[in-house]
């Protein structure tokens, strides 16, 4: 198992680094040696599930918190001292904590204000800022008439106006419907790319991560267990939180029976026998061993006939339940004799495979050697 | 659950139950006890003439105090029940008796009646008798000799700016106006508003020296060294200057008024009987002679004088020389409308 | 009978919830309603000989309120009154911050001390005022022992003394409302202040202050209205030449024995804080 990527040095693209930061609340350690590297320019989202340290670390970014240890670096500047108010970091809040007492226009103005710009640029500026979240016009509205969609769009403009080096959004869109909030997901990535501001996004939602991530730095109890683009925390998770809390995996236990240069063999669940291939930079623990095992569902072929294509490991299951979702179907199947209640999920499109009605039918489920992952050590 | 729950409330009834009975069986054999309800002003009587009067008849006394005759009147006109005696300046009793609040003593009840001095007998203000004189006094001005050089000797001196909010005045109308009405020689009969609003001037213009208005507390502000000039009445003078012996009591040379607070008894008194056995005690020589003693009052009561204090009785700021008797005046008594305007100029002058 | 009974009371709610309100109904109405009522029907009636009252009605007793020779009582209670105010919201404005953002876990225990002198009796607490202000008092005391007087100074009966004893009784009426008003500013506002580039300062004078203003003008107007009708500390403290509203009116009853007058004269100051609390909760619907 590799550890999880670091950097402990900054390298020169690096525009936001953190460095071993950690932060306890009395007897609670909330954020544990986190060291994280931001790009120029990218979208970075640390995700992972609620009390996990993502706000924290955020807010330590921001610097509302000051970190226990380690440091924060902006730009090659260490400000892990600086107040929040002297750092160029712009935050967007979860509940957008726009100024009730103030206008569209002066909300937005108020951070340019602050770093006194002149008047006339702030005219300028202001409804530039208002047309980028497309709420044109909207200068003199007060706040509390406008509806949630409309005052994150402010509470966006209003951070954005003053051209940070980095914008911080704490879960923006948790509190918008289904909708709107996968329009704003777009509309935010097209608005990165078009000001070119890193912005380090904070959410649960993995499906919102992986929309608009360029990397995704996945946290669990306060450490990262993962950092990497879309596409390898998807295909190469490298524990069972990140396989299982992205797109969701079938976890198995498994011994190592005994292994060669890229291959392992591994007895599934006590049952199966598989030969599996190893990742270039993959170890396997020694003989004997026991490992965490995972396999997406959708990596699960359900066959009713025996006609498998060449290759795949074959086992012999009853299909025990189906699971409609409109664009697919969840298919539970039980896999294994011995531990009967280990239901392993497969996923089918619409209409590829036929769907019984019938329960408990034998089926054969199959699965491409290369699409079993293995994880690190089964301790449990 | 519910079983011993009620088991012990059961349990608590029982035992309370036949507790009641008795309970309410207590409270009404504290009514019937004997006992005299006693309204008085504080440092007024002697510390034992109660305890021995109850020891004597066995009637308990329960004594309750005020420092402030207006609100006293207000107090037992607005129904305040219970008192049995009570003790009224001589000014208040024609208000008493209008609004029906005391009962005239019967005649012929007080053995000890004609232990009075004939002076008192029958006076202006209660020529019925329907109430008792209890002690008498004069109304005069008390300082700190250590703190005022010159004596002072007229009612002018407590006008005198260079005592500024060094000086108190008594928390009432009668004493005030009067002080007023002998500077301005203005007759206690007027009914004259113009006169009046003289008096209310007078009064308004002395008010920057005045620190305090007050009958009892500043007492305590003579003591503390807060005031160094007040009006005062003789007989609390003379209790306060027992604590400081720097205190001195004057009869200004306009003069001044005498007067007596009197025994009454209350309308509705449930315990009349022993309230005029209470008086009749009051009476006596000895008793009332105690008292004046203590409270270093005069005393109306002729009877008593072998056994008044030498000292006092040799003392003629207590008890003033014939020639100076001759000269105090008792208040006029004033009708209805004359004791408005008194009021009514009274209260203007103390929130100007 | 029951829904007789329910009728009568404003019909459409159950009896229960009548029978609920019972109480604090029947208290109301016997020991402020009623009273009340009985001083307005008195506001009209004559003084009669002594004091006694005479039921023949009429107006009167208003038009003498409005004689110019109250206007000095009037214009010193509106002082006092306006004095204490102030003087509540310059110490009650931080003491409300304090309790709001830095007390943590203290908080509690000062909001009971801010409610204890409310609760003690005040005669009790304005005489012991005396005994800490008079001349040979803790005060005076305490300053002569470090030299910084060599003669104590009367602060007895002054204005001084008034005022302390009106902000001391007055403090939570100002304090209670501003703390309510800064606890419901949302921290993330503050905090977006502060994101933004406002420091500490700027932050409280551009979002805290104004977001916190409801409050103040509550505490003024809920310091402000009660201190109108005050005489006890006056009466204590204080002293005659500094005798306001509420004394003038306690006078008419204890000494003047002119009960129609005062009841006349509170009959108005009643209107006065009613017509202002009135006015108050219609701007704050605005």
């Amino acid at each position: 198992m590799d550890p999880p990527e670091s950097a402990a040095s900054p390298a020169p693209a690096d525009y936001l680094c953190l460095s071993g930061v950690s932060k306890s609340y009395g007897p609670l350690t909330v954020v544990r040696d986190v060291s994280l590297a931001v790009a120029r320019g990218e979208i970075l989202t640390i995700l992972g599930p609620s009390g996990c340290g993502k706000t924290t670390t955020l807010r330590i970014i921001a610097g509302f918190e000051s970190p226990d240890g380690g440091r924060v670096r902006l730009s090659g500047a260490d400000v892990t001292d600086t107040p929040a108010y002297d750092r160029d970091v712009h935050t967007v809040f979860q509940h957008y904590a726009l100024f009730p007492h103030l206008s569209v226009a002066d909300n937005i103005a108020f951070g340019m204000r602050m770093d006194k710009v002149p008047e006339d640029e702030i005219k300028k500026r202001v409804p530039e800022a208002l047309a980028m979240v497309k709420l044109s016009g909207f200068e003199s509205r007060r706040i509390q008439s406008m509806s949630g969609g409309q005052m994150q769009r402010v509470a966006l403009a209003r951070a954005i106006a003053g051209r940070p080096a980095v914008l911080l959004l704490d879960e923006p869109l948790g509190a918008l419907d289904l909708k709107l909030r996968k329009e704003m997901q777009l509309e935010l990535k097209g608005l990165q790319r078009r000001l070119g501001i890193a912005f380090i996004y904070v959410t649960h939602d993995q499906e919102e991560a992986m929309t608009m991530s360029d990397r995704i730095a996945v946290f669990n109890h306060g450490r990262i267990e993962q950092v990497g683009t879309p596409g390898e925390i998807y295909e190469m998770p490298k524990t069972s939180f990140v396989a299982d809390f992205i797109g969701g995996a079938n976890i198995f236990s498994a011994k190592v029976l005994r292994g060669e240069p890229g291959r392992a063999h591994l007895l599934l669940e006590d049952e199966h026998e598989l030969n599996v291939p190893l990742d270039a930079n993959e170890s396997l623990p020694g003989i004997g061993a026991r490992v965490k095992v995972a396999i997406r569902p959708e990596r699960v072929k359900v066959f009713y006939k025996d006609e498998l294509p060449f290759g795949l490991i074959r086992f012999d299951a009853i299909l025990k339940d189906t699971v409609f979702l409109g664009d697919a179907c969840q298919i539970y199947l039980q896999m294994f004799k011995k531990n009967p209640e280990r239901l392993t999920i497969a996923w089918a499109g619409g209409d590829r495979y036929a769907v019984h009605d019938d329960m408990d039918v034998p089926v054969i489920a199959a699965v491409d050697p290369e699409d079993v992952y293995i994880l690190e050590r089964d301790n449990g | 659950m519910a079983e011993p729950v009620s088991r012990r409330s059961f349990l608590k009834a029982a035992i309370l139950a036949p507790l009641m009975p008795a309970l309410l069986a207590a409270c009404r054999r504290a009514d019937d006890k004997r006992v005299v309800n006693f309204f008085n002003w504080s440092n007024y009587i002697g510390k034992d003439t109660l305890p021995e009067f109850t020891k004597r008849t066995g009637v308990d006394v329960r004594y309750d105090l005020f420092a402030d005759e207006d609100e006293m009147f207000t107090k037992l006109r607005a129904g305040a029940r219970g008192y049995d005696l009570i003790v009224v300046g001589d000014y208040l009793i024609p208000r008493f008796k209008s609004m029906n609040l005391i009962e005239p003593v019967p005649a012929g009840t007080l053995k000890n009646l004609d232990n009075l001095g004939p002076r008192f007998r029958r006076p202006v203000y209660d020529p019925d008798e329907t109430t008792v004189p209890y002690l008498w006094g004069t109304t005069g001005i008390a300082y700190n000799k250590k703190k005022i050089k010159k004596a002072p000797t007229s009612w002018w001196d407590l006008w005198d700016p260079q005592y500024k909010d060094r000086v108190s005045m008594l928390d009432n109308v009668r004493d005030c106006i009067s002080v007023a009405m002998q500077l301005l020689k203005i007759p206690q009969t007027t009914r004259d508003p113009e006169d009046f609003k003289k008096i209310r001037e007078l009064l308004v213009k002395q008010k920057p020296l005045v620190k305090q208005y007050s009958s009892a507390s500043y007492l305590n502000s003579l003591v503390a060294g807060e005031i160094d000039l007040a009006m005062t009445w003789s007989g609390d003078l003379f209790q306060t200057a027992r604590e400081n012996p720097d205190l001195d009591y004057v009869i200004p040379k306009e003069g001044t008024y005498m007067w007596v607070d009197c025994l009454a008894i209350m309308r509705g008194s449930r315990h009349r009987a022993d309230t005029l056995r209470l008086i009749d005690y009051l009476l006596e020589p000895s008793v009332a002679a105690g008292i004046a003693n203590s409270v270093r009052y005069a005393t109306p009561n002729q009877a008593a004088q072998p056994e008044v204090d030498k000292v006092l009785l040799k003392d003629p700021r207590v008890y003033p020389t014939p020639a100076l008797m001759k000269q105090l005046q008792l208040h006029h008594v004033l009708d209805s409308e004359q004791s408005e305007l008194w009021s009514q100029t009274w209260a203007d002058v103390k929130v100007a | 009978m029951g829904k007789a009974l329910s009728w009568l009371l404003g019909g459409r709610k159950p009896l229960a919830s009548h029978l609920l309100l019972a109480p604090a109904s029947l208290w109301l109405i016997f020991l402020l309603v009623i009273p009340a009522g009985g001083l307005i029907v008195l506001s009209f009636a004559k003084n009669g000989p002594y004091g006694a009252i005479v039921w023949e009605f009429g107006l009167h007793n208003y038009a003498r309120a409005f004689d110019p020779k109250y206007l000095p009582v009037l214009f010193r209670t509106f002082a006092f009154a306006a004095a204490t105010t102030v003087v509540c919201l310059v110490l009650g404005y931080p003491l409300a911050y304090y309790l709001t953002f830095r007390a943590g876990r203290w908080r509690n225990a000062l909001l009971v001390g801010l409610m204890v002198p409310f609760w003690s009796s005040c005669l009790v607490a304005y005489y012991s005022w005396m005994i800490v202000l008079g001349k040979e008092g803790l005060l005076n005391t305490a300053l002569i022992r470090f030299g910084f007087l060599s003669e104590p100074i009367g602060f007895l009966y002054t204005p001084f003394a008034i005022l302390l004893g009106l902000v001391y009784f007055y403090l939570p009426f100002t304090v209670l409302p501003l703390y309510a008003s800064l606890d419901k500013v949302p921290r993330s506002v503050i905090e977006a202040a502060y994101d933004l580039g406002a420091g500490r300062w700027t932050a409280f004078w551009k979002v805290t202050l104004p977001l916190s203003l409801p409050g103040v003008v509550a505490g003024c107007i809920l310091t402000f209205i009660p201190c109108l009708g005050d005489f006890l500390t006056v009466e204590i403290l204080g002293g005659p030449r500094y005798y306001l509203l509420g004394n003038l009116i306690s006078n008419q009853f204890m000494m003047a024995q002119d009960w129609p007058f005062g009841s006349a004269l509170t009959s108005l100051l009643l209107a006065g804080l009613v017509g202002g609390l009135w006015l108050y909760q219609r701007w704050e619907k605005a």
